[in-house]
């Protein structure tokens, strides 16, 4: 593919090429709306699903050895919080690592101010960085500078009610069971390799993978870490029961039978679903002007100039195989403000 | 057990009739007509530390339950009929409302919900669905068993405040928590199944095992 000046324009609709969306999941603020395809690359692993080994080697280096025969595509902002005395690291983008081989990359962020020593080789458990850091943690993303992500951690800890400092450990112990109960709450479904996720019945993310296996592998980690947080801080600021989103509609109270109860149900879920797909029609047009920042193994890593999304795309060619697309802060400000009621007295 | 085949694995199934049979003759329980909604969405897999537990102490519970009644319906949370003595991968989301009104349909004398308390296709609309009958004048008792490791014992997810919740760490050992769906169901026949329970005892034939196996049905 040829970039103009390294930069090219693509639409939401790009990215779900060959998807349909599954019927909506909606717990509290938080909904999802699985992707679902027949499409299924199996050539692509995540660092879960292939058994990747992490280390660091230098403050602010984390590598990957990629022992299998697929292709390692390591998820925008994947993160390892470690047990052992070693200063927990992420990535600042996303990752390709050729099959059978190893790489490291010089960009990563500690997200672990004040605790030293390097990660040993092994495989851990993966996180994606809260939604709060991917905007800050992309825009920084060519920097090599360990400490660059403290501040934003220290913000994003003070935000969310604890002590202001750049460990991101202090928000993962400390909300550790609302983290959980989100993995339960939304479930992969059969074919599933990506979702639309809403909070607060707004879009705040778009994610896809290369393959069921691929997404099976990485959604705990999308939506503990990454939208789980949000959802948390949206409760924080609402009040801890949701008030129904616009995405559902309630049961009427004045239902007379078993058999009128069943027809309700029937309808209400085919509006729900038209509502979701409405969402998702809303979505398709939306531009995204993607800038190349790497190629390996045939695969370019673009980054989305910051808009309604911000995030990355992974293509091969023309196809796209992985998107992270979490919506900007801005357009998430702005759009509540566009959606407020008029003025009135 | 895996759940690769279930030809493969027929052996295994039918020693796990058998054990579920003879596990409900003790209990001295019996329904006339039970219904069982079970939950197979791809949050019963559980964690990976144990894998598909939830599943497994739900699928147990089902042909436990099946035994203690003279007839029985089965449909699971994507709204499939289902047979006792079906092994069954999870998968999929979680709507149960439909299955519970599909159930009610059946006019069972008790429903079981057999779930980990995880509803997301809309949360919520199955507690929407119990006030509605309710407010029809359904009275049928609905239970809600929800598969727990031990440490897990207290807290577990209901489904709907007017749903009592029951945690099931282990199968066999239900057999308190079922006196007490009896009696909610039937008073005169939870009434006869403990006296049941208790004559031996009365009558100088006392079978101990039996009573401390009843007396931590609970968990």
């Amino acid at each position: 593919m040829v970039f103009r000046n390294r930069q090219k324009t693509i639409r939401v609709a790009d990215v779900l090429h060959g998807c349909t969306p599954g019927r909506i999941q909606s717990v509290g603020y938080m909904q999802v709306i699985p992707l679902v395809s027949e499409l299924s690359d199996d050539r692509f692993v995540s660092p879960v699903e292939g058994e990747a080994e992490v280390f660091t080697t230098s403050y602010g280096t984390l590598g990957f050895r990629n022992p299998g025969d697929c292709v390692l595509i390591v998820p925008c902002h994947a993160g390892y919080v470690v047990k052992q005395a070693a200063q927990d690291h992420a990535m600042a983008h996303a990752g390709v690592v050729r099959s059978a081989g190893q790489r490291s990359f010089d960009t990563a962020m500690c997200i672990q101010q004040s605790q030293g020593g390097f990660i040993q080789r092994g495989s851990y458990r993966m996180l994606i960085l809260p939604y709060a850091l991917r905007e800050r943690a992309l825009e920084v993303r060519q920097e090599t500078s360990f400490n660059k992500l403290w501040e934003a951690i220290s913000l994003f800890n003070r935000e969310m009610g604890l002590q202001a400092a750049g460990h991101l450990e202090f928000f993962l112990k400390h909300f550790q069971k609302e983290l959980d109960e989100f993995v339960a709450e939304f479930e992969c479904v059969p074919r599933q390799i990506g979702a639309i996720i809403l909070v607060d019945d707004q879009v705040v993310g778009v994610e896809r993978a290369p393959s069921h296996a691929y997404w099976r592998s990485v959604w705990p980690c999308l939506i503990r870490e990454c939208y789980g947080s949000l959802a948390i801080r949206v409760a924080q600021l609402k009040g801890e029961r949701a008030a129904v989103p616009a995405s559902r509609t309630p049961l009427p109270d004045d239902i007379g039978s078993l058999d009128e109860l069943e027809s309700v149900i029937a309808e209400i879920a085919r509006q729900e679903d038209e509502r979701a797909r409405a969402t998702v029609r809303d979505l398709l047009d939306e531009q995204l002007m993607l800038t190349c920042d790497e190629s390996t193994a045939g695969l370019s890593i673009e980054t989305v100039q910051p808009g309604r999304f911000t995030g990355q795309v992974i293509r091969d060619g023309e196809r796209i195989v992985y998107a992270s697309l979490p919506a900007t802060k801005k357009w998430l400000a702005d759009n509540k403000w566009q959606t407020a009621k008029p003025f009135a007295i | 057990m895996p759940f690769t085949s279930a030809s493969r694995n027929r052996d295994q199934i039918h020693e796990l009739l058998r054990k579920a049979q003879a596990t409900a003759q003790r209990l001295l329980v019996r329904f006339e007509h039970a219904g069982i909604l079970l939950d197979v969405s791809a949050s019963m897999f559980g964690h990976e530390t144990q894998a598909r537990r939830p599943i497994s102490v739900a699928l147990a519970l089902r042909d436990l339950l099946a035994e203690t009644a003279e007839r029985v319906t089965i449909v699971t949370n994507d709204g499939r009929a289902a047979p006792a003595a079906e092994l069954i991968e999870p998968a999929g989301d979680t709507s149960l409302a439909a299955g519970l009104v599909a159930l009610l349909k059946r006019e069972p004398d008790v429903v079981f919900v057999l779930t980990d308390g995880y509803e997301n296709a809309p949360a919520g609309r199955f507690a929407e669905v119990v006030r509605a009958v309710r407010r029809m004048g359904v009275e049928t008792p609905f239970h809600q068993f929800s598969p727990v490791f031990a440490a897990e014992a207290r807290g577990i997810r209901v489904l709907s405040e007017s749903v009592a919740g029951l945690p099931v760490n282990k199968p066999e050992a239900i057999g308190l928590g079922l006196l007490k769906v009896l009696f909610e169901a039937d008073v005169d026949r939870g009434a006869a199944a403990l006296l049941g329970m208790v004559r031996p005892a009365m009558e100088g034939k006392r079978d101990v095992r039996r009573i401390e196996e009843v007396k931590h049905g609970v968990s």
